[in-house]
């Protein structure tokens, strides 16, 4: 458009807007109808997520519902259908591996397919594993700084099983465990009178290959060298080491993987003692506990030493359970046990070392259906936590357990 | 003519505005209601996720703050092996 010779040039005038009541009320109600239909779509997005979780739930429960049916029917009850309401139904089918140790649930639902795999329990652990820190009711106090325990009935210390436990004596080796006759003269004057074994012998990190069971029986002290860099275990699966003797860590241990590390120390060929000197051995001013005379090995028995005898002080993390049927000895400043801990006995601290002791308290949550080898259980046989296929390895590939 | 222009424009404009305020409203409540159902269910989906990792955590018996979450309302057992929760009675759920 020509005006004057030149270009008429349309520019926009805000004051359309205020003449023409039309436009202003278009803009209007398109802003108000974007806001609203935004905070819609917002809250039907939020609505399909949350019946999407409701659904997996549901195929949660009815998984659980269908293992607890099978176990308890001894493998009868396999195929189920769960009618949850609201158009869910899920059908579920329940199978065993042949030695009927671990099971898995299959659910469908909407055409979609998921897998639990779960370890059948033969029974219930002992009440006391739901306690991080617990001494027998007998037993004699605990030095000052630590944390008081909770105190357990002289029956409720939890009982081992060693039915098909991997035993280590005299010269094997195994489990990435190894007799060694020097290791005792090395830490300690006059040695021990036992056989002793090492844990990780030179490794910095041992994928240890574990028993059929589960469990690892040493005859004779277990030890873990001190050293420099801590010992980094791969556990596939949860491993119970009885040590009957005494355990002896020098460093840090820590505790990667699936499984988890429970020591346990039974005074089966002697007896346990303060060890107030702090050189291993019985002796003078060493105050003998659980009985009038001593009695086996010199190194007493049931005993954990956390740092070495005659040690120097430092930290210490032990990413494990300890169960000592004996006496608990600090030869560091700072001990930190990632797992629970049981004391049959009392605790000292030796000299030299500021003896402190935290017990992180990886207690197990639901001892009902937990699985820990090596220990009896009672009650009815009952499923494990199921555990999403895929989501970790339950058992190792080849493996029966 | 351009009066009649006028005034029809407004009126239109005003008609248009209630038409659509009406219906923002509608969907708005619309809305409001669907966002205390999902926040509740949200909460449900909460306190069945604590109930499913720890069925101690409440006392054996219907789980009422769980009704309306399923067709079915939900209730915790003393089995044999523990505690847990299992799907209860249909009739019950819709209460």
């Amino acid at each position: 458009m020509r005006s004057g010779g030149g270009l008429m040039r349309l520019r926009f005038e805000p004051r359309w807007l205020l003449s023409s009541p039309l436009v202003c009320c278009s803009c209007l109600v398109g802003l108000a109808v974007l806001a609203v239909m935004a905070r819609a779509r917002a809250a039907l997005e939020e609505s399909t997520r949350l019946h999407a979780a409701l659904v997996g739930k549901a195929v949660q429960l009815a998984a659980e519902q269908a293992a607890a049916a099978y176990v308890s029917s001894g493998g009868v009850a396999m195929q189920h259908a769960f009618d949850a309401g609201r158009g869910i139904e899920v059908l579920t089918r329940v199978h065993a591996n042949g030695d009927f140790r671990y099971g898995m649930v299959e659910t469908r639902f909407g055409g979609v397919s998921e897998r639990f795999l779960f370890p059948i329990l033969t029974g219930e652990l002992p009440a006391v594993f739901s306690e991080s820190f617990s001494q027998r009711i007998d037993g004699p106090p605990l030095p000052a700084s630590w944390h008081l325990p909770q105190k357990m009935a002289a029956g409720a210390w939890p009982e081992v099983d060693l039915a098909g436990a991997h035993v280590l004596r005299d010269t094997a080796a195994s489990v990435g465990v190894s007799h060694d006759d020097g290791i005792a003269l090395l830490r300690m004057r006059l040695g021990t009178e036992r056989q002793d074994f090492l844990l990780g012998c030179g490794a910095t990190v041992l994928q240890p290959e574990i028993p059929e069971s589960g469990v690892l029986h040493v005859l004779g002290n277990l030890w873990v060298d001190r050293g420099s860099r801590q010992l980094v275990l791969q556990l596939s699966d949860s491993l119970t080491i009885v040590v009957d003797g005494n355990v002896y860590i020098g460093r840090s241990v820590v505790v990667r993987g699936e499984g988890q590390l429970t020591i346990v120390t039974r005074a089966v060929d002697g007896a346990s003692f303060a060890d107030r000197d702090g050189d291993g051995r019985f002796g003078p001013g060493d105050e003998l506990r659980g009985g009038r005379a001593m009695r086996g090995p010199e190194e007493g028995a049931g005993s954990v030493y956390l740092g070495l005898p005659n040690g120097r002080g430092g930290d210490l993390v032990v990413g494990a359970s300890v169960v000592a049927e004996g006496e608990l000895h600090v030869a560091v400043d700072r001990a930190r046990l990632g797992g629970s801990l049981m004391l049959g006995q009392g605790g000292t601290v030796l000299p030299g070392a500021a003896g402190g002791l935290e017990v992180a308290g990886r207690a197990i949550r639901d001892r009902l259906r937990a699985g820990l080898p090596g220990f009896v259980v009672r009650g009815q046989p009952r499923p494990g936590r199921l555990r999403p296929e895929g989501d970790q390895p339950l058992y190792r590939p080849g493996s029966s357990r | 003519m351009r009066a009649f222009a006028g005034v029809s424009e407004r009126s239109l404009s005003i008609v248009l505005l209630a038409v659509a305020v009406a219906c923002c409203l509608l969907v708005s409540v619309s809305t409001t209601a669907l966002e205390g159902a999902n926040d509740n269910r949200r909460d449900q989906l909460v306190l069945l996720d604590q109930l499913l990792a720890d069925p101690a955590v409440l006392p054996a018996g219907p789980v009422a703050r769980l009704d309306g979450l399923f067709g079915r309302r939900l209730v915790r057992v003393d089995a044999e092996h523990g505690p847990t929760v299992v799907f209860g009675d249909a009739k019950e759920a819709s209460r």
